[in-house]
């Protein structure tokens, strides 16, 4: 180290040997160099000390608190948290709808029950009121009508022969298809009955097939079912007993017109008489009428 | 009897209390504030580094983490700090350059030769002799790395050694700033008793 750098350390007291600054002080040019560098340091020796303001003494200890207890004056203090008045109308918003769609369900509700009611009312009262005679009269007549068209259409197709032969088809198959009284499901109330009618009205009239896979589900149902509910058929069973049995009904009917409709006395002119071929003791009556004048 | 550093320290870190803090920072008050004063040459910015440089410590303190390992003297520590403050504010204002050693010592220019040629008129380096800031404004003439030197040792008392560690260069380049520094203002303190006879005598 450079003997100037000693004498440094010596004129602030950080000299490990203090023979050694004798011994340069012996030297005149380093005595020189000391006596310089003491005069500088004597000036700065004699500054006054500088002293902060106490107010940042009183800052800093007032931080020095502990952690959370303590505040900090020379910082910026966090202002208080401000309402959230967007999320206040948010909520507000959402709880006004709330309450709207509850009072529109409501109203709708009241509404249906009101409305409606009133618009079932005349059906209620019928099936509170029932009536049977007019129901059955309105099956009378629509079983004549049934069998008034299938007359018609009978009757276009060539009648007299076609008729009978489909009349007997059908009574075989209705035979064949024709549930035995230990198979029937009980059938509902009569006013329950009022509300088929349309469907009946609706209904095309389709003859033994649809209707056999019917009874045979019944059958089926029946089979499976409990004991318990052999006497609580639902509503949809009865339905379909209800439709086989008028449709029952009214095949019985149309093939009943169809055989009162076949002439008891058949004509001379469509005996075999147009084959060529005469039985024995039958005359025709105009014939006879000539012989006896 | 006064406390020793440690013992303040640690009755702060074990129980929080605030009056051994108080003792600790009035204690060292005039050291660190007076290195700050002549770094920035403004009391009250002086002020805001010495509030900011021990709101440092306090965080760092209590949240028992950053350089503070109870290791070595507390002061040197603060002083530490201190001087980041100072630098970051003198950075910010672009009145620092860092000078390697090589400019000392290496290159050979003369160290006169980088003292700022402002020098005040006689007249008033004459009035300001008697008043107390003159010294403040020869040191504030100073190149940087020298005022640092003398500043610390000045005035915080730290040895050679601690401000060579602080500075980050060697205990040989803290001496010779510290050297040169001292020279410097022995040269103006010559040049103002030279310049004051001779404006009497004109007089």
């Amino acid at each position: 180290m450079d003997e100037k750098l000693h004498i440094v350390q010596h004129l602030y007291g950080e000299g490990d040997d203090p023979a050694e600054l004798q011994r340069l002080l012996e030297d005149d040019g380093y005595r020189a160099e000391y006596e310089a560098l003491s005069e500088a340091k004597s000036y700065l020796d004699g500054r006054p000390p500088a002293r902060p303001d106490p107010l940042v003494i009183d800052r800093i200890v007032a931080a020095a608190a502990p952690p959370r207890a303590g505040v900090i004056p020379g910082k910026r203090q966090d202002r208080a948290a401000r309402p959230n008045r967007a999320a206040r109308r948010y909520r507000l918003a959402g709880a006004l709808s709330g309450v709207l769609a509850l009072v529109l369900v409501v109203g709708i509700g009241l509404n249906q029950f009101f409305f409606q009611g009133m618009e079932r009312a005349p059906a209620d009262a019928e099936v509170m009121m029932p009536n049977a005679a007019p129901a059955e009269a309105a099956e009378d007549e629509e079983a004549k009508e049934f069998a008034r068209r299938n007359k018609d259409d009978a009757g276009e197709a060539e009648a007299g022969a076609l008729a009978p032969a489909s009349s007997r088809a059908l009574e075989e198959r209705l035979a064949t298809t024709q549930p035995t009284r230990q198979d029937y499901v009980p059938a509902p109330p009569e006013e329950e009955m009022i509300f088929d009618d349309d469907a009946v009205e609706a209904e095309p009239m389709v003859l033994a097939e649809p209707d056999s896979e019917m009874v045979a589900g019944a059958r089926l149902e029946k089979s499976t079912a409990g004991p318990g509910d052999e006497a609580a058929p639902t509503w949809d069973e009865a339905d379909d007993l209800m439709r086989v049995h008028r449709r029952l009904d009214m095949v019985r009917a149309r093939s009943r017109e169809s055989i009162w409709d076949e002439s008891a006395v058949m004509s001379l002119d469509s005996l075999p008489a147009q084959t060529g071929r005469a039985l024995p003791g039958v005359e025709a009556a105009g014939k006879k009428k000539q012989r006896q004048q | 009897m006064h406390p020793p550093d440690e013992q303040l320290v640690a009755a702060y870190l074990e129980r929080g209390d605030q009056n051994a803090f108080r003792i600790l920072v009035e204690r060292h008050q005039e050291r660190i504030y007076g290195y700050l004063l002549g770094m920035v040459r403004d009391r009250d910015l002086a002020n805001d580094l010495f509030q900011d440089t021990f709101l440092r410590v306090i965080d760092a303190m209590q949240r028992r983490r950053g350089s503070y390992t109870q290791q070595g003297r507390w002061v040197g520590w603060v002083m530490r700090i201190a001087r980041n403050a100072t630098l970051d504010h003198l950075r910010s204002r672009k009145k620092w350059q860092d000078v390697s050693a090589a400019n000392d010592e290496d290159t050979g220019a003369s160290f006169w030769d980088r003292l700022p040629d402002d020098a005040p008129a006689a007249d008033e380096q004459l009035h300001r002799l008697q008043q107390s800031d003159w010294l403040d404004e020869c040191i504030d003439r100073l190149p940087p790395e020298q005022r640092e030197v003398l500043l610390l040792r000045q005035e915080t008392e730290l040895t050679f050694r601690e401000i060579a560690e602080l500075t980050d260069v060697s205990i040989n380049t803290a001496l010779g700033r510290m050297r040169y520094a001292l020279l410097n203002l022995r040269r103006m303190i010559d040049e103002s008793k030279k310049k004051q006879p001779a404006e009497s005598q004109a007089l």
